[in-house]
């Protein structure tokens, strides 16, 4: 008896793989299961592949989106502008555009640490103060408000996101990103020859109810604010259409649409708004993460779009997050971090090789076209109603 | 990266501008919401994909399929029964196996498990006799034997025996390397090149079967069952499958003694399983097929490994086209269902296919909520009609003998 089932026991242990069983041996199940968290699941990467750093850019670089020592930083948090030059040009960043730069004061103050010092290496824009927004008269307080900020030294002027989600008149309507109160604001921009660089939606997982299957699920959990789920908010292609509206409405306006257009997860989408809109381009702040997943459709996104792609990364500059950005832009190197991996969404992204020709728009020739469209206050006169 | 930079939407109007008529949007700006304040586990994490990407069904090869790495039968306890003896199990019959097959373009089944003596006869005739080139079955060493005298030019005879009885080729699963000893059980794990073998490789080469061999495992087997192990789940699902510590060589000193036998028996074929069981270095495999004639591999159970390197998947499959096999480790239910991405069905197979034939981003190895060897997705290959009619067939073929 005991001998065979030692033998049972040990044919079967040696005639069938353990693999092959489908379910653990009796005991096993006993055994308690190991429990982690997601938010400790820290995965190192078994793969051999090919790692190509790339330290400096092919080309000099315009980043047309980020906040480095913005309006908003308090002293404290900024970066000194010599650090900041001195990173760049490790890197061969040639421009810095800070896009947070409010108005008045608080833009004079950016002006005069960041701009004044540096002409050649930052530029900055200026902002919307929604504070009175029910005045009947505020796209006119505004374009006054802009005029003014372009004065200063203000090259650009940036929408942020609250935008079509959370800016109300004091009845508590929302206000649509298309409301034609705003059209006086978007004809000046196309007036004085500055880009409105418009963030308007976040990302499609925003809009999904925080739970398991929501694929920013830790991103959400560390911003809960972020969570655009609930009946409170418009649906977010509503928004983009609103949006898409206004752009048709102003075409001699240049729009930076921001973040891939707000939709990089639906390149087919974005490739819509752009090829219906000649007056919008699009950068790619901060959605390295969404491309780099898809790389072959993005790369064809690229090549199609080549002249309407700006190089942005709405990230601290330092070397390491440029080399990251460039990494994947230059290099056809596999299964790496984003910047900022694992935050936006736990995925590996791959690099796209992009080819010298369209390199080089996208790092600065097609920035540089847009910047060259200022014509600044003097040509206003008369426009101005 | 500073949350608050990396922040791009909330502007400083909106902190400006709060109390009059936008809602508190902008805390996330400074205040740090705990991560882990809704703590979730990493088992219930099931993210959906907001990626809206081509989707190519492709339900049918573009070329006849000859599997070569699939279990539908396999040994196994007579229940209940007291005695030693070991018996066939058949997971699926013929018929339902045809059926398949005949959907998704697949000309012939290798059962790799075949086991031996009258058992694998059986399983011969239940199969292979009775569905000519549809199934073909390979037979396996008896272990158990290995300190009986004689045990090198018995297993030899035995081979040579299944071979007259119809077996295709001899299948040697992880055991060796892995679990199998020198007192079988117990005693220090006998030794991949070990000198008592080579008769069983001489007589496959001069036989001309192929050994279809799995050494070693995934490289993550032989790490601890951490949070920074890559397969955590799948090794938490399968505490066995983990070969880290005890007395387990490492997985390089595994392959190393394989390659040592490839190097003795040049005149034997080695299919070499689960894309030559370092799926995860290709380089390396390379390096091997290189050194190594006699070597090919098959994909089985490694798409996942493969689609999520598809560029440097795409080269060794161009390099190599001549010697790389179209396998998938089938299981059929229920059995199967323990490891999904090795159930036998039609999603099995459209899965490989999408993974060969299309160019498709971001999509799952296996049908199964949470990927299940792996946290990751995968990227099709794209591979042009001439290297697919040999990864379908032809390599297969030729290996097997199985002309027309």
């Amino acid at each position: 008896m005991r001998r065979a089932a030692a033998l049972i026991a040990l044919a079967l242990l040696i005639a069938f793989p353990v693999t092959l069983l489908g379910q653990a041996p009796k005991g096993r199940e006993t055994q308690e299961k190991k429990s982690i968290l997601l938010k400790d699941f820290k995965p190192q990467s078994m793969l051999h592949v090919p790692v190509h750093n790339v330290y400096r850019a092919r080309f000099p670089v315009i980043d047309v989106h980020n906040h480095v020592n913005d309006a908003r930083s308090p002293a404290s948090e900024r970066i000194p502008p010599a650090k900041v030059v001195e990173m760049m040009d490790n890197c061969n960043i040639q421009k810095i555009v800070i896009l947070t730069g409010k108005w008045g004061d608080q833009l004079q103050r950016v002006v005069d640490e960041m701009v004044k010092p540096y002409p050649d290496r930052f530029m900055v824009f200026t902002q919307l103060d929604w504070t009175n927004l029910d005045a009947p008269d505020f796209g006119q307080q505004m374009v006054r408000q802009i005029d003014d900020a372009v004065a200063r030294g203000a090259r650009g002027l940036k929408v942020t996101k609250e935008f079509g989600l959370q800016v109300r008149y004091k009845s508590g309507k929302l206000l649509s990103v298309d409301d034609p109160k705003l059209d006086p604001i978007w004809d000046e921009c196309g007036r004085l020859g500055i880009p409105v660089s418009i963030h308007v939606t976040d990302p499609e997982a925003f809009f999904h109810p925080l739970d398991n299957t929501n694929e920013r699920f830790e991103e959400l959990i560390d911003n809960p604010d972020w969570l655009f789920y609930g009946p409170q908010f418009p649906s977010k292609e509503s928004i983009l259409e609103a949006r898409n509206r206004m752009f048709a409405r102003h075409p001699n306006t240049t729009f930076i649409s921001l973040h891939v257009g707000n939709w990089p997860e639906n390149l087919d989408y974005v490739s819509d708004v752009l090829n219906r809109n000649p007056n919008v381009l699009v950068e790619f702040g901060a959605r390295e993460a969404e491309l780099g997943r898809q790389p072959r459709r993005a790369r064809r996104f690229f090549l199609e779009y080549q002249d309407r792609i700006l190089f942005g990364t709405d990230a601290t500059p330092n070397e390491d997050m440029y080399r990251n950005y460039l990494r994947w832009l230059e290099t056809a190197d596999e299964y790496f971090d984003y910047w900022g991996y694992p935050e936006q969404g736990r995925w590996k992204i791959y690099g796209m090789d992009l080819p010298d020709e369209v390199l080089e728009k996208v790092y600065h020739r097609n920035a540089e076209k847009v910047f060259s469209q200022f014509k600044g206050l003097t040509v206003k006169q008369g426009g101005s109603q | 990266m500073n949350r608050r930079q990396w922040l791009g939407g909330v502007g400083a109007s909106l902190v400006a501008s709060r109390s009059a008529r936008v809602r508190a949007s902008g805390d996330a700006a400074t205040s740090d919401a705990p991560a882990g304040k809704m703590p979730l586990d990493l088992s219930d994490y099931q993210p959906k994909s907001m990626l809206h990407v081509a989707e190519n069904k492709v339900p049918h090869s573009r070329y006849p399929v000859i599997d070569v790495h699939t279990h539908f039968a396999w040994l196994s306890r007579n229940e209940g029964a007291n005695t030693d003896e070991v018996r066939m199990q058949f997971l699926a019959e013929p018929k339902a196996l045809l059926e398949v097959m005949d959907r998704k373009n697949i000309q012939t089944m290798v059962n790799l498990t075949g086991g031996y003596g009258a058992g694998m006869e059986e399983t011969i005739q239940k199969y292979q006799a009775a569905h000519p080139k549809r199934f073909l079955i390979f037979t396996e060493p008896q272990w158990h034997r290995l300190n009986d005298p004689n045990y090198s030019q018995f297993q030899a005879d035995e081979i040579e025996r299944a071979r007259k009885a119809g077996a295709g080729g001899l299948k040697i699963t992880k055991t060796l390397g892995l679990y199998l000893r020198e007192g079988i059980t117990t005693g220090p794990l006998v030794k991949i090149d070990d000198r008592r073998l080579d008769p069983m490789w001489e007589v496959c080469g001069a036989l001309k079967i192929p050994v279809s061999i799995h050494i070693s495992d995934p490289e993550a087997f032989f790490l601890a069952i951490d949070r920074f192990n890559e397969r955590f789940e799948e090794l938490n699902n399968h505490p066995d499958w983990s070969f880290h510590g005890k007395d387990f060589p490492s997985n390089r000193e595994l392959q190393e003694a394989r390659n040592r036998v490839y190097a003795r028996h040049p005149k034997t074929h080695f299919n070499t399983l689960h894309v030559g069981n370092d799926a995860e270095d290709l380089p390396y495999v390379a390096e091997c097929m290189d050194r190594f004639p006699n070597m090919s591999v098959e994909l089985g159970a490694r798409i996942g490994e493969l689609g999520r390197q598809p560029r440097a998947a795409r080269k060794f499959f161009e390099k190599y086209q001549d010697r790389i096999m179209f396998g998938t480790d089938a299981v059929p239910s229920p059995q199967g269902l323990a490891t999904p991405q090795q159930i036998f069905g039609d999603e099995l197979y459209e899965i490989y296919y999408r993974f060969l034939e299309t160019e498709d981003e971001y999509f799952d190895y296996a049908p199964a909520p949470v990927p299940p060897q792996g946290r990751w997705r995968i990227y099709g290959l794209g591979l042009p009609d001439e290297i697919l009619r040999k990864v379908y067939h032809d390599n297969a073929a030729r290996m097997l003998s199985l002309a027309g």
